[in-house]
């Protein structure tokens, strides 16, 4: 089991996550959604350490979590410039030699040989996401992994992290599109003004969207409607 | 073209107007400098010595524009107002080469900027990616930067071994590969990268310092060898070259890795940093390069802690 205990991050004065408690089952893909702002990705900084809280909050298996446990796929990814493809993989390549880059880099159409600025948004998301699976660690955190990847790249994805957890691997993932992520966790927790609102089951899924969109609907037609006359 | 250079100005007047000690400083800095060049303007050869800096520092600005993108979509051919920017920079001098009747340095400072302005901007080739190896880099920063600058510093190189029979000069023109170095501490990697090393801050700070210094030495390795054989009376100064290189390197890992944010471009001071890299071509300065140096470092990896405290255990 991963255990978030009592994580509180506040930045300045505001309070980004506020005494947020999860419990999170290992093996398995646990999605995180919620709305712009609502803290999605601090939580995450939060879990690889990238602000500082204490390592306390965090447990696997009843011992502290460590950086050197996690593999995290930020949201924006940076590059050198200069750098091709094939430069950025080798870098994680020399601490896990089992990896083998041209398969990889072929199931995502890559062109290894081309300097990186060349690339796509989608293709710079493919590639910093080959540069995480390399690093075979037991946490694996996606923060928006399917923004600018097309269709086969998404089923890509789907079909890797399914996988991956047969390997025994942990996934956490964020989304803004709903149904990426409905067709693969195992669970999604819904974090809203800091704290997890509810933490929902395959089953409830579908009641999941259905509400989303029914308070979508309601928040946004009148507002866009009045906008448009 | 005149809009363009006006939006320009402003944003310099607004810069200097918020925070106006270091730009009194920048401004001080720059009239001491015309004074000294005005000083040295009737001397032979220094004033030969005086345009070339000048041109180069010219074609480092027109060959790092991060504008020309922009410039391009707002008129038909930038290049008009990239001339009217280096002769702008260039007026000093011309009107320094009229009082002191030097016709021939008029013409170079008249057409150079013009030259400079259509010389296409070098795209680093994946050809070069063998040579590159060849040098044993394995840091994605320095293989970043010997592909931007790999003409460049070949040509540097070339110079610096060929001017070896002349005292110091060469050793200044190696010296001056170092502030291109500064180049590839300008941006910082994410932490997966830095993870990816498994060591601690101590150790991760001192390997990157130990590349930066060994590439310098690779680089410089024909000057360093052929100096002293060509000036025996002054060989001692060739030891000059890798121990200031090292200072400036130090300098320049530690200033990057002080304030180390993942994801972020550099954000040291980039006035200090300036005078601190001044050091390692114009000695007066050195004792600034120096004492960042030593600052710095010290800084580096008290901040890289934050993210190594795994293997700093």
């Amino acid at each position: 089991m991963f255990i978030i205990n009592n994580l509180t991050v506040k930045y300045n004065k505001k309070v980004v996550l506020n005494d947020l408690s999860l419990k999170l089952d290992l093996f398995s893909i646990s999605g995180i959604i919620g709305y712009n702002g609502a803290g999605k990705t601090t939580l995450l900084n939060a879990i690889y350490g990238l602000i500082e809280v204490p390592r306390s909050c965090f447990i696997l298996n009843n011992k502290r979590l460590e950086r050197s446990d996690i593999a995290y796929l930020e949201a924006s990814n940076f590059f050198y410039s200069n750098i091709t493809g094939r430069d950025y993989l080798k870098l994680f390549h020399r601490k896990n030699r089992s990896f083998n880059i041209e398969l990889w880099s072929s199931i995502f159409n890559l062109p290894l040989d081309k300097f990186i600025e060349t690339y796509s948004t989608g293709m710079k998301k493919k590639l910093a996401l080959l540069g995480i699976l390399s690093m075979d660690k037991q946490i694996i955190i996606l923060d928006e992994p399917f923004n600018g990847l097309d269709i086969e790249s998404v089923m890509a994805l789907q079909i890797i992290c399914k996988k991956l957890i047969e390997q025994k691997k942990t996934i956490i993932i964020t989304s803004h599109i709903i149904e990426s992520l409905t067709t693969i966790c195992d669970s999604i927790s819904v974090l809203k003004d800091g704290v997890i609102e509810s933490t929902i089951a395959p089953a409830e899924f579908n009641m999941l969207t259905e509400n989303i969109t029914g308070e979508m609907n309601v928040k946004y037609s009148m507002l866009i409607d009045e906008a448009m006359r | 073209m005149l809009s363009i250079i006006e939006l320009k100005f402003r944003r310099f007047y607004r810069d200097l107007i918020n925070s106006p000690i270091e730009y009194s400083i920048v401004g001080i800095l720059i009239m001491s400098g015309l004074a000294f060049v005005y000083n040295q303007f009737d001397k032979y050869p220094n004033t030969y010595i005086i345009s070339g800096i000048i041109i180069y520092i010219i074609y480092m600005i027109h060959s790092q524009r991060r504008d020309i993108a922009f410039c391009r979509l707002m008129m038909k051919s930038p290049q008009k107002l990239f001339i009217a920017e280096y002769m702008l920079i260039c007026l000093p001098f011309i009107i320094f080469s009229l009082i002191f009747n030097k016709y021939q340095i008029l013409l170079i400072y008249s057409i150079s900027p013009i030259v400079i302005a259509f010389i296409p901007r070098f795209s680093p080739s994946i050809f070069l990616q063998r040579h590159i190896y060849l040098f044993g880099v394995k840091s994605p920063e320095l293989v970043s930067f010997l592909r931007k600058y790999y003409w460049l510093i070949l040509l540097l190189s070339i110079v610096s071994v060929t001017l070896c029979f002349i005292r110091v000069i060469s050793i200044f023109i190696l010296l001056s590969i170092v502030i291109i170095m500064s180049y590839s501490y300008t941006e910082y990697e994410p932490l997966n990268i830095i993870l990816l090393e498994e060591v601690n801050s101590n150790r991760f700070i001192n390997n990157k310092i130990n590349e930066g210094f060994l590439l310098f030495v690779k680089l410089g390795l024909p000057t360093l060898i052929l100096y002293p054989i060509f000036n025996r009376d002054t060989w001692y100064l060739v030891l000059i070259a890798p121990i200031v290189a090292y200072i400036s390197i130090v300098m320049l890992v530690g200033a990057k890795y002080m304030s180390y944010k993942p994801n972020n471009r550099a954000t040291s001071s980039s006035v200090i940093l300036g005078f601190g890299l001044m050091g390692t071509i114009i000695p007066i300065f050195l004792p600034i390069t120096i004492v960042l140096a030593l600052l710095y470092n010290s800084s580096a990896k008290e901040n890289l802690k934050k993210y190594l405290h795994v293997y700093n255990k």
